[in-house]
């Protein structure tokens, strides 16, 4: 199972029984409309935004995240390229997960919708998902990792059911 | 390396000329020759026995400093030896020369230390050119090299400071002469150039550097297509550096004309645009938060707004922000990085503003336009703006922006800088084809507004008054002629005892009447032989007949002037417009006073020159003529004079006309499109959408751009004017100075009386009455001057349909 990592922070896995991790892409995006009722649109920069929130049977000690400095923020929800057919290679962003557990692999996508799961070997930002015979498509999928201000996290809990909750907010620089 | 104090080339051009500008004193006229050289085209030599001399308090190397000397020469072995020390360079402290003994062709070289002479060699003359140095170093050692190489060194000592002056040819008037020649003469104290051997250089020592600017114009023209290469040769002298700072963009046209935009989607792509923001040539654009602003608008400065966060602990130097350069340029990031950056505002900052709480430094910034226009000379804007100025009309003090105003008033267009800040202006008459074209496909829904102007406003008629004050010179001619005796009654006359009239009775009269004598009276002079009486005896003339006369014909003149003030009314109107709102005008007034002598001083002067005894003629008169009453509108001074009127009238008309026309092109209609840098209020723009038609001159646009937001928009505004119509052609009168009140002559009807009494019991005195002068031709004449301009205005496309 991916553990969350937040700098040198990592999350307990008794804390994160349920983790739920929202990917949003923020940033200048403003679609116009003219007197015709063609839509424009303009765009400047966009940065990820990173949400995780979850709860556990412990507290999960975010406190001690420093947020008043850049921290790497290590996902755990894969993200996935669509790979080229004919040579089965996507390139990955630079900004993934690259420790055990967590390395890019591949999937196999077959005509009746069946993924099957498949390792992948990279070359420096490339991934080439190894062949599985019958695939129509293959995705290649990575963890990323991103250079992130996080936001001073929130928490709660409930003695009664011995529940931990907790949310964490983090944004790409 | 630093420069030589002296440098001789010893080319024809001045063989003793010092590059380093320290003119020579020559002396017994030395000599160069072309026919020798080891660089450029010649060689000094002083073989008849000159030398040259150069003084400056830089040519002195100081007590215990270095320098160096350098010369080359050239000693035939055919010139004579002859036992004697000769000296090529130097002063009493420091030099070079040669000691040639008879019957060798050895030479040994000499060295000045200090005063000391020191002898080295002998060596063997080769009779080619040869290239000396000598070096002082710290220890007070002076070595020699020889063509480059270290050949001999004196012993050491304290140095001296060498003096403030370098013979060239010999070192005083007592040496030999040196039989041969030389070049390329180096003198610099201070430095030590050689330490070991070295290559000497193989041309002339290089020039002083010259320090200064030079602009280099550049002119080019691209073809429609390719690649634009930009040559670029820059000279340098051969010492310093020369830095060009060139900046340049390469757009694609569209960008430059605004057919295309880089915040606009390129076909089904999304345009990606961003800003860049520099302060000081400093690019701060990561540190900017929230939206910049740039506005534009006619006539006025171009203001940008934006604010900065500095990073937290940055230390803020508060009072440095003020009058920091400010560029904004927005560029297309479609490729991650940015390029085709166009420019929306330069300036500096105006007025810096702090939030403590948010910790945002918020910059209002401005293109200085005033203060450009204080800084550009009159003649600068003169031929900027063009139109009129009259002082009459405009203050004489004003200056920079105020008179950059004056001057706008008087045309139909505004001042203003475009984005790189330069002053330009802008017609207000649009151009035929516009520049930038807007439809329904490039007007964001819902920011289409129209606004017309008001009646109360509109001005389409301005009554100009002017008052032009001045005196006018008249002359009253009246020609008198008398006669009451001649030949046929005079033998009656004397015998009824008659009195012959005195002729300084005459001019007694004359004068006792007021009037003055244009030329001298001509006299009917008494006969001058015996006339036979009748009765048997003669008259006779006797002794005093030259002072009697049996008449006169006289030019009698009385000089006076009448102040004219003449009341102009100037209409400017726009026909067109006063009949679809009725008149709606405005008044402007003007006065001068034209300047002349005083009139009753003049009237003095008038008398003393017609009576002879004022030699010093006077500025103006009027023309006396026999039975007229003359008058002439006199030469004023300049600057008070008609000329002044004229042009500042001119002024009042052009002011006039130009009122009118700003007054009807106040409707405007505004919308809103994405970001385009090309939109600016020297353009024409074009706006077909949701039934509105409208082209004219932008008079306004404000850009926003909000990176966070994503959004860059162009707020634009077209001003139009609309009287009768597109294709209505107003009339337009030319402006031209309304006529002057003329100066007319005018026959004098009442005659001269002359009355003499020359019988034998009267009182024998003659009175002249001249008639009196004619109150309208002496009172203040106030002339009504009425002229009538027509204004026309451009009429732009403006029609809405409901």
């Amino acid at each position: 199972m991916p553990v969350l990592k937040v700098g040198s922070f990592e999350l307990p896995v008794l804390a994160s029984l349920e983790i739920d991790q929202s990917y949003e892409l923020i940033g200048g995006e403003a679609i116009f409309r003219t007197i015709a009722g063609t839509g424009l649109k303009q765009s400047t920069w966009d940065k990820l935004r990173v949400t995780t929130s979850g709860s556990g049977w412990i507290p999960a000690g975010l406190e001690s995240i420093d947020t008043n400095s850049q921290q790497t923020v290590a996902c755990i929800v894969p993200r996935a390229v669509p790979a080229v057919f004919a040579t089965r290679q996507a390139t990955l962003p630079a900004a993934r997960r690259g420790d055990a557990g967590h390395l890019p692999y591949g999937l196999a996508i077959f005509a009746d919708g069946q993924a099957v799961l498949t390792t992948a070997s990279l070359a420096g930002d490339v991934a080439t998902v190894d062949a599985v015979a019958g695939a129509d498509a293959y995705l290649a999928c990575y963890y990323p990792k991103i250079t992130a201000w996080v936001q001073r996290p929130a928490a709660s809990g409930s003695p009664h059911s011995a529940s931990h909750a907790w949310e964490i907010v983090a944004e790409e620089v | 390396m630093a420069d030589p104090a002296l440098l001789l080339h010893c080319d024809s051009a001045g063989y003793y000329t010092d590059a380093c500008g320290h003119p020579p004193a020559l002396n017994d006229s030395p000599v160069g020759t072309t026919a020798e050289h080891l660089f450029g085209d010649g060689a000094a030599a002083p073989g008849n026995g000159g030398w040259a001399a150069y003084s400056g308090a830089d040519l002195e190397a100081p007590a215990g400093g270095v320098y160096t000397l350098e010369i080359a020469y050239r000693l035939p072995p055919s010139a004579p030896s002859s036992d004697q020390f000769c000296w090529l360079v130097g002063n009493a402290v420091m030099g070079i020369g040669i000691y040639r003994p008879t019957g060798t062709t050895q030479i040994h070289y000499l060295l000045r230390r200090n005063g000391t002479t020191d002898l080295f060699g002998p060596l063997i003359n080769s009779g080619q050119w040869t290239r000396l140095a000598t070096v002082r170093t710290g220890s007070g050692a002076v070595k020699l090299f020889i063509d480059g190489i270290f050949s001999l060194t004196s012993s050491g000592s304290a140095g001296n400071a060498t003096g403030q002056t370098v013979f060239v040819g010999r070192k005083s008037s007592s040496d030999h002469i040196f039989p041969g020649y030389y070049d390329e003469v180096r003198w610099s104290p201070g430095v030590e150039l050689y330490t070991t051997d070295y290559t000497p250089a193989a041309g002339p020592f290089p020039d002083p550097a010259v320090v200064g600017q030079a602009t280099v114009p550049i002119d080019v023209t691209v073809g429609p297509a390719g690649v634009a290469t930009l040559p670029l040769g820059v000279t340098v002298a051969p010492v310093g550096q020369a830095v060009v700072p060139v900046a340049l963009a390469v757009l694609p046209p569209a960008l430059l004309v605004g057919s295309a935009s880089v915040c606009w989607p390129n076909g089904a792509s999304a345009a990606v645009w961003g800003a860049v923001v520099r302060i000081d040539g400093v690019d701060v654009s990561s540190v900017i938060v929230g939206a910049i602003t740039v506005e534009v608008e006619e006539g006025t400065a171009r203001l940008a707004d934006f604010a900065l966060r500095p990073a937290p602990g940055t230390v803020i130097d508060l009072a440095g922000w003020c009058g920091a350069a400010v560029a904004i340029d927005v560029t297309d990031m479609s490729t991650g990085t940015h390029r085709y950056g166009q420019r929306l505002f330069t300036g500096v900052v105006d007025t810096p503003a702090v939030d403590l709480k948010t910790r945002l430094l918020t910059l209002r910034c401005t293109d200085d336009l005033q203060g450009q226009c204080d800084a550009a000379p009159a003649a600068v804007l003169d031929a900027l703006i063009g139109g009129r100025w009259s002082p009459v009309v405009f203050s004489p003090a004003s200056a920079g922006w105020r008179y950059a105003q004056d001057r706008l008033s008087t045309v139909a267009a505004s001042l203003d800088a475009d984005p790189f800040g330069a002053l330009r202006v802008t017609a207000w008459a649009p151009k035929t084809t516009p520049d930038l074209s807007f439809s329904d496909g490039q007007v964001l829904d819902g920011t289409l507004a129209v606004q017309l102007a008001d009646r109360a406003g509109i001005v389409n008629a301005v009554d100009v008054a002017f008052g032009f004050r001045y005196p006018r010179l008249k002359a009253e001619g009246h020609g008198v002629a008398y006669s009451y005796v001649n030949m046929t009654n005079f033998a009656a006359f004397v015998l009824a005892g008659g009195w012959f009239l005195q002729r300084a009775a005459v001019e007694r009269a004359i004068s006792a009447a007021g009037g003055h004598l244009v030329t001298p009276v001509t006299y009917d002079p008494l006969p001058t032989g015996n006339v036979a009486l009748g009765t048997g005896g003669f008259w006779t003339p006797g002794p005093f007949d030259d002072t009697l006369c049996m008449g006169f014909t006289a030019t009698v003149s009385f000089d006076y002037s009448q102040t004219v003030d003449e009341q102009h009314r100037i209409a400017v109107e726009n026909a067109a417009s006063i009949a679809a709102v009725g008149r709606q005008a405005e008044s402007m007034s003007g006065a001068l006073e034209g300047k002349f002598q005083e009139p009753e001083s003049w009237e003095g002067k008038m008398a003393g020159i017609r009576a002879g005894t004022d030699p010093i003629p006077v500025a103006d008169a009027a023309t006396v003529v026999g039975g007229m009453t003359t008058a002439k509108n006199p030469t004023l001074a300049p600057g008070a004079d008609r000329a002044a009127a004229d042009e500042a009238m001119r002024c009042l008309i052009d002011i006039a006309k130009q009122r009118i026309q700003a007054s009807l092109r106040r409707n405007a209609v505004m919308a809103t499109t994405l970001l385009n840098p090309a939109i600016d209020v020297d353009k024409t723009l074009r706006l077909v959408a949701d039934g509105v038609v409208a082209q004219g001159k932008c008079r306004r646009v404000v850009h926003r751009l909000d990176v966070e937001a994503g959004s860059a928009i162009s707020e634009f505004e077209i001003a139009l004017c609309r009287v009768g119509g597109v294709g209505y052609a107003h009339p337009e009168t030319t402006t031209t100075a309304p006529p002057e009140d003329p100066a007319t002559s005018a026959p004098i009807t009442t005659p001269v009386l002359v009355v003499y009494n020359g019988g034998a019991a009267q009182d024998h005195e003659i009175t002249i009455t001249f008639p009196a002068v004619a109150a309208g031709q002496r009172d203040n004449a106030e002339p009504l001057i009425a002229t009538k301009f027509s204004a026309a205005v451009f009429e732009d496309d403006f029609s809405l349909i409901a």
